[in-house]
């Protein structure tokens, strides 16, 4: 299983001007190509506006191509048939940035978790009481406990919402993961524990995973490749090392420069206070 | 005497579970030209504090147990509202995270900032450079001008024809700045930032932290910085807090605080930020045991 | 992996109720939606034992008694008789009985009709959107008072025509108001997270999307309910709607009409009911709109 992303443009129309004319697109992704390993961390890297969750709606299929293509296991998934697509989301799952929205908030976590077994039903094929056992062995799998069951998502702190999310994401035996900025909406303590368990639950299962996020810290520390995107176009790829200890673009630079550091001393302030 | 002093704050706020205290005993000193960050997870009281110095806590359902805060001298919880509004609008700025939803989508942007000149002009008239005798023709033009003035400090580049415009117009980054200027309009003595950079890009995030530090350098005001971000701690504060369940549990200078943290708590948090140098395996959470117990 | 067996929690109502209880602590923090839900509540128990507690059942069905013509309120007849005779309170509570069920029919009609149109409309988007929204436009214009006189000319008068004339030109409110819900919840993450899972429309649309669209379709029920039962009691006053002997308050006020203002408690009594009732469905919609509000929510 891997992901190849060739060539990938995608443009968006611009506004409709007179009868039949229509204003200047917006180029959301210009020709980004990436190449996903099996098992592997890739990570993404970008700002707002940087065309990122453009991709990931692209690779769910949520958007279409302007060109391009994006191979799954070597099958395209945009000329997919519907039913084919349906098989394939099963294995291809994604956490979402803000677990306050990404969750229905009338739902109970037991039937967030289940949602994902009974739309594939005909595929996993489980009674309603051994779903039930499904979604008790994933809540205890991603650090939350059987009183949790029912009741519902605003009972709960983000942290734990977003294992909710996981545990929804993970109920297909998913192979392929994408997550969204999972953290970026938790406490930094709250981050650390989230990152640990996806880490753990990555060489428990054999997940590969397809990691977004704008904090370079983050992706540091959980993943093995990386990519920079900017304006829709990849500035940079490569082993996380090598990236983050030779980098070759400005922007990427200027990206590490910026990371505010919790070392006081590492504080571009306090240098020139110093001098 | 501190610009500002905190001393002993208590607040309790009702609830349908009904009346829980979220603040136990907040002292903290500010004095001019520092900037104290004030760091704590989601729910450790840091916002409510910050709020509380301006009198922004509705109440019921808030309610102050026991406590000051002195600002100048004065204690701002027992000052009316009319003095309340004086000091927002004077000697006070806030800044909050989302720059989105604190400008008014239906107003120029000149139009808000000349509102908030006019505001603390007729306050005081100093602030616009007049004297007490101006007429409001006088007061439009000094305020519109001071309006401009502030744009352009905080990097708006031509801020004089930009001023016409309404904030979608605007970047994220941009309507913060916008903001900073709002706040920094009626040079107040001190500046509260509440996550003022939370919704921005790291590359955004770096210009505006050096626009307040510059403007603490400049014009010698205090800020209380709130965050969960301990990078800008150490970043741009002289001084930093560590808030835990409505206490603080450490502070002093930033130096000291993030190098030799006294309290194992603030040891856990800095644990727990993965920087460009961690590596896999060294990050740990804060263990559940020290949640559970320190409540 | 081999698991070991899980306890299996029972499903409780506990969350459940507990959101309930929290709702109404919500709900209580106003004393004026708390006098709104007691006048609903009392309408309601009045509107269904209406024909069991009255004093005199036999002038509902349209007894007379000539011989007590325009007597003011007293111990016997708590707010005095009519140009017939008849107790002026049997009538007004068992009038509670049409207002209530028609503006009940009304609103049940509109909100069915128009959350099915406005859900297709703002889930499909494009030409679909185009089409019904236009034709909903266009029942908008007609003002219902019109329509209803129309129906009433065509098909003759009587409680059904006239809901369904009612019907007609309310159900597009709601329409608009669902399809903009509907737009703006399409966008939501946890809608687009039931997309990336695979599930299909109907799942969409009814399990996700509805159901967290009902608080304003709720507040916008009650409120109209209130706006309803003035649009019947109008319909009664002008002489189309129900028609005597069976009690309703339009009609029983427009009987006072030309007694006024002499045998003023003929139109006092029917006034003051159709005043409560409406005001007691504001009151009780205000009051579910700060309980409902997804922004008080949380």
């Amino acid at each position: 299983m891997s992901l190849d992303i060739q060539n990938v443009s995608k443009i968006f129309p611009g506004p409709r001007q007179g009868f039949f004319g229509r204003g200047e697109g917006f180029t959301a992704l210009d020709d980004v190509s990436l190449s996903i390993r099996k098992g592997a961390s890739f990570g993404l890297v970008g700002e707002s506006g940087s065309g990122k969750t453009t991709l990931t709606r692209c690779i769910l299929r949520l958007e279409s191509l302007s060109a391009g293509n994006i191979l799954f296991d070597g099958s395209d998934i945009h000329k997919l048939t519907p039913l084919q697509m349906r098989r394939l989301r099963s294995r291809l799952q994604i956490v979402f940035q803000d677990p306050y929205a990404s969750l229905d908030p009338r739902m109970t976590v037991h039937d967030i978790v289940a949602e994902p077994l009974v739309i594939h039903g005909d595929v996993v094929n489980m009674t309603a009481s051994r779903r039930t056992e499904r979604v008790m062995e994933l809540l205890l799998q991603v650090g939350l406990r059987s009183e949790h069951l029912f009741r519902y998502p605003h009972e709960f702190s983000g942290g734990q919402r977003q294992r909710i999310g996981i545990a929804r994401a993970l109920a297909v035996n998913p192979e392929f993961l994408i997550l969204d900025e999972p953290t970026s909406a938790l406490d930094v303590s709250v981050q650390a524990d989230v990152l640990n368990l996806l880490h753990r639950l990555q060489v428990e299962l054999g997940l590969t995973y397809f990691f977004i996020s704008h904090d370079l810290g983050v992706i540091r520390y959980i993943c093995d490749d990386v990519a920079v995107i900017y304006r829709g176009r990849v500035v940079e790829q490569g082993p996380v090392a090598a990236i983050f200890d030779n980098p070759q673009s400005d922007y990427t630079r200027m990206l590490l420069d910026a990371m505010p550091d919790p070392d006081p001393d590492r504080s571009p302030f306090r240098k020139i206070a110093a001098v | 005497m501190a610009l500002l002093d905190i001393k002993n704050l208590n607040l309790a706020m009702r609830s349908y579970e009904g009346e829980t205290q979220i603040l136990h005993g907040i002292d903290l000193k500010i004095e001019r030209g520092e900037i104290w960050g004030m760091v704590g997870e989601t729910g450790s009281g840091k916002s409510l504090t910050g709020l509380s110095v301006s009198r922004l806590i509705a109440s019921p359902p808030g309610r102050y147990l026991a406590g000051s805060i002195e600002f100048q001298g004065r204690d701002v919880l027992k000052a009316t509202d009319k003095e309340m509004r004086m000091l927002r609008g004077r000697h006070i700025g806030m800044i909050f995270q989302d720059p989105t939803t604190n400008l008014n989508p239906a107003f120029r942007i000149g139009t808000q900032l000349v509102d908030v000149a006019l505001h603390a002009g007729h306050a005081d008239p100093s602030v616009l450079g007049l004297g007490a005798g101006a007429s409001r023709g006088d007061f439009k033009k000094a305020a519109k001008r001071v309006a401009v003035e502030m744009l352009e400090k905080v990097g708006i580049p031509k801020a004089a024809d930009r001023i016409d415009d309404y904030p979608h117009q605007f970047s994220g980054g941009m309507r913060q700045r916008v903001l900073i200027a709002m706040a920094m309009i009626g040079k107040p003595d001190l500046l509260i930032a509440d996550e003022p950079t939370t919704a921005l890009d790291v590359s955004v995030q770096a210009q505006i932290l050096r626009l307040i530090h510059d403007l603490v350098a400049e014009r010698n005001i205090g800020v209380l910085l709130i965050t969960h971000n301990l990078g800008i701690v150490a970043q741009i504060c002289s001084h930093v807090a560590v808030m835990f369940r409505g206490r603080i549990l450490e502070a002093g200078k930033v130096n000291d605080v993030l190098k030799r943290p006294s309290h194992s708590y603030t040891q856990a948090l800095l644990n727990s930020v993965p920087t460009v140098h961690t590596k896999r395996g060294e990050l740990m959470g804060l263990s559940g045991a020290m949640r559970e117990t320190s409540a | 992996m081999t698991m070991t067996p899980i306890a299996i929690p029972k499903r409780t109502q506990s969350a459940r109720l507990e959101n309930w209880s929290r709702a109404f602590y919500r709900f209580r923090q106003s004393w004026l939606s708390i006098v709104g839900l007691a006048i609903v509540v009392l309408l309601v128990v009045i509107a269904i034992f209406a024909p069991w507690i009255v004093p005199y059942p036999e002038h509902v069905v349209g007894g007379t008694n000539t011989g007590a013509r325009f007597q003011p309120p007293s111990a016997n007849a708590w707010f005095g008789t009519n140009a017939l005779g008849q107790d002026m309170f049997s009538l007004v509570l068992v009038g509670s009985q049409v207002s209530l069920f028609s503006g009940l029919a009304v609103v049940f009609i509109a909100i069915v009709v128009g959350t099915a149109v406005g859900a297709i409309a703002g889930y499909f988007g494009g030409w679909v959107d185009e089409v019904l929204m236009r034709i909903t436009d266009l029942l908008l214009t007609i003002p219902s008072l019109i329509l209803a006189m129309a129906v009433a000319a065509a098909l003759g008068t009587g409680v059904w025509n006239m809901i369904i004339a009612i019907s007609i030109t309310w159900w597009p409110a709601y329409a608009r108001l669902v399809r903009g819900e509907v737009i703006v919840k399409k966008e939501e993450q946890f809608v687009v997270a039931a997309h990336a899972l695979g599930a299909n429309w109907l799942r969409i649309l009814g399990k996700h999307i509805l159901p967290n669209i009902v608080s304003p379709i709720v507040i916008k029920a009650s409120l109209d309910m209130g706006f309803a039962i003035l649009t019947v009691a109008s319909l009664g006053f002008v002489g189309i709607g129900v028609k005597p002997p069976t009690p309703e308050w339009g009609t029983l006020l427009s009987g006072a009409r030309s007694y006024m203002p002499d045998y003023w408690w003929t139109a006092v009594a029917p006034g003051i009911a159709i005043f409560l009732a409406v005001l007691a469905f504001n009151l009780l919609g205000d009051g579910l709109r700060d309980v409902l509000d997804p922004k008080a929510r949380r």
